[in-house]
């Protein structure tokens, strides 16, 4: 039986909530439990988007009589558990449990099972999200191929079936425009992490007119300021890659899973706790973050969509290294100054756009949302929108100004 | 179709020996069911130089025999050409780092234990494979599995084997996120398995009398499954990262010919079983018909 002196470990705002909620969460089977468990417990440093859809997951799961709540649940209690996990202290260490759960479906053929108890919870998820709106049509623009003059490759294929592909677009002041889009939405509905501008490598330091005093309305995050962060990451997995300390890469992961914002001088400081470990999750919990900035780019746009479900959204692809052995990528002290490889940057950031266009279509009102990506520099534009027409292309000359009017 | 675990070393574990192995895909074991070169030599009482693996790292050590006492001592002889670069360059493995490279997906191994470490100057002697040749070709080689390549060919000139497995794994690149590599890694397994098939056409041991089998050991997660990040990973089960395909083709298989019914990857050890005339008889899978 779950009980209150299992949350002692938790964060004050988590052990507060899981106390709160502490009778639903008794009714639950041990396995649901568990995973809510592992999300209530990162309750201190989630987004408040994270947080709302929690108490909303709470209001759900308190129907416990109800016809829906025994249909996803038996789910879930149907799900065989060895002895070593039944015996496991779930409550208190939920991430431990959740990936030894993992691991124990896939060895004992469940994971399939597994997987369909969590489409048919998916399924009430989606019902709870759809329930709130968000307060204006979500905004997400993609620059991909940056240092990139020319290319034979067939850009944004599959999205041209969703929208309108312009073929002569002006680049001049492009990312000026970009970026105006998102300063004016946040200057509109300025919300805590609802607008945000991320950048592969060096931050474009150009702001519109009148926004120089008002700060922090758009939270901004690069791959060039995170350098530190990002190595220092890096060392650790060195040193326990070097030392013996660790044994295959499941140790690894766990000792990721287990890095705080506490341990590394290197994470961002100030008083955002929210941020410091948001930033050193995408090192952590992103695989490839660490030494290609295009992951970076692509990951951080799944994880600000899935979890900070934002009101817009800039991605900046930038050149990511050149491809070189892995020991050798995967070495701190070998990750400064490197050759860059725009071409194949190009490739990554096309697919991330399409990756990304698909993470919005998830979120709720995806119907209204509207999806912007640019060949930056070039003429190649696509956007997706209500009032774009799909599978259609537009010789016309146009900026992506006029574009993002159009989709408005 | 793959019901197994969507781990690189399991499946390709579970591929060897027709049945589903459920062990840690990332522990140092044996598959726990007899492999298909125990099958083949048991059977058919064929020597170790007849039935080879050459796999890509430490993680396919024990791929060759299982721990079944069905077939013990009766397992493939192993080279992995990563570990048999490193042990013949000793302090100057820093020049071929580019092939000495381990996937993005395990940056740390499990230890190979005691009784898998050799001499590399024993292997090398073995294959009767020139070391200065051998490093000469490393030194040109772009990526760890034209090293496989390098040493499949050597094999097939020097000891003919009846039966040859080889894993390709430059492909796990996409661990990294980095698309370009991914499909560049693809493009590059495609031209190798073409260069196996012309090592076989061009050798009189094998000509017009090899039968070649090329398969993914699984697929990768789908695109708009919300559990995974499209072709990154494997995580998922979903229906897309458990479906693959497979080919064949060789002496007496119909060529240009597509089946579209679903098979499973456990069926391929009957099959191989049936054209070399052993009896998987704990292999859990079916002999593909449309290719005996």
């Amino acid at each position: 039986m779950l009980r209150a002196n299992d949350f002692a470990g938790y964060p004050p705002k988590a052990k507060s909530f899981a106390e709160e909620h502490l009778a639903p969460l008794q009714a639950l089977p041990q396995v649901f439990a568990g995973l809510l468990l592992s999300q209530i417990i990162q309750y201190d440093w989630q987004f408040p988007a994270e947080r709302a859809e929690l108490e909303a997951q709470m209001d759900w799961l308190r129907q416990s009589g109800s016809e829906p709540f025994h249909q996803v649940m038996a789910g879930f209690a149907a799900l065989p558990l060895s002895k070593e996990l039944k015996q496991f202290p779930w409550a208190k260490q939920p991430a431990q449990f959740v990936q030894e759960l993992t691991a124990w479906f896939w060895s004992a053929g469940a994971i399939d099972a597994f997987h369909a108890a969590a489409m048919s919870y998916g399924n009430v998820l989606e019902a709870i999200r759809a329930k709130e709106s968000p307060v204006a049509p979500r905004l997400c623009i993609v620059l991909i191929g940056q240092g990139v003059s020319s290319s034979q490759l067939r850009l944004f294929e599959q999205l041209k079936p969703h929208g309108s592909y312009f073929s002569q677009v002006q680049p001049k002041d492009g990312l000026k425009q970009a970026l105006s889009a998102i300063y004016a939405a946040a200057a509109a509905r300025p919300a805590p992490y609802g607008h945000w501008y991320i950048d592969g490598g060096e931050p474009d330091g150009y702001l519109p007119a009148g926004e120089e005093m008002r700060t922090g309305r758009v939270t901004t995050l690069s791959y060039a300021a995170l350098a530190p962060l990002r190595l220092a990451v890096l060392h650790a997995m060195e040193t326990a890659r070097t030392s013996g300390s660790i044994v295959g890469p499941e140790e690894l992961r766990t000792m990721m899973m287990r890095m705080h914002p506490g341990q590394i001088d290197a994470v961002p400081a100030g008083d955002d706790e929210v941020m410091r470990h948001f930033a050193l999750s995408l090192f952590t919990e992103g695989s490839g973050t660490q030494i290609f900035s295009t992951t970076f780019v692509q990951w951080a746009g799944r994880e600000i969509l899935r979890r900070a479900r934002p009101q817009t959204l800039l991605l900046r692809y930038a050149p990511r290294q050149v491809d070189r052995p892995m020991n050798d990528l995967l070495r701190a002290d070998r990750n400064d100054a490197l050759e860059v490889d725009p071409q194949g940057s190009l490739v990554d950031g096309n697919m991330g756009a399409y990756y990304t266009w698909i993470n919005l279509m998830r979120l709720n009102g995806s119907s209204s949302a509207r999806f912007l990506a640019w060949f930056e520099g070039q003429h190649e534009a696509i956007a997706i929108a209500p009032g774009m027409p799909k599978g259609t292309v537009s010789d016309q000359s146009c900026n992506l100004e006029s574009i993002l009017r159009w989709m408005s | 179709m793959n019901r197994g675990i969507l781990g690189h070393y399991v499946a390709t574990a579970s591929l060897a020996t027709g049945c589903y192995e459920t062990f840690d895909n990332f522990a140092p074991v044996k598959p726990r069911n007899p492999t298909l070169f125990e099958y083949y030599r048991r059977d058919l009482a064929r020597p170790a130089l007849d039935a080879w693996v050459i796999a890509p790292n430490n993680g396919f050590n024990h791929i060759g025999e299982s721990s079944n006492p069905y077939g013990e001592g009766r397992g493939a002889t192993v080279v992995l050409p990563k570990q048999l670069l490193s042990g013949l360059t000793g302090k100057t493995a820093s020049d071929y780092e580019r092939l000495l490279r381990d996937n993005y997906e395990s940056p740390v191994e499990m230890p190979l234990g005691d009784s898998h470490k050799f001499a590399a100057e024993e292997l090398a002697s073995l294959l009767q494979l020139s070391v200065t040749d051998f490093l000469a070709h490393a030194a040109t080689a772009t990526s760890p599995d034209e090293l496989s390549l390098y040493i499949a060919g050597h094999v097939m000139k020097q000891f003919a084997p009846s039966l040859l497995w080889i894993t390709l794994h430059d492909i796990d690149i996409a661990h990294s996120g980095a698309f370009s590599l991914y499909t560049e890694a693809i493009v590059r397994s495609d031209r190798i398995c073409a260069e196996l098939w012309k090592l076989i056409q061009n050798n009189p041991e094998y000509k017009d009398k090899t039968s070649m089998f090329i398969l993914p050991d699984f697929g990768r997660d789908g695109d708009t499954d919300a559990g995974g990040n499209g072709f990154q990973h494997h995580r998922t089960g979903d229906p897309l990262s458990r479906t693959t395909w497979i080919m064949a083709l060789g002496s007496g298989i119909r060529e240009n010919t597509t089946v579209n019914r679903m098979v499973e990857s456990i069926d391929l050890v009957p099959t191989l079983a049936s054209l070399l005339k052993c009896d998987a008889r704990y292999a859990a899978g079916r002999p593909l018909a449309e290719v005996l």
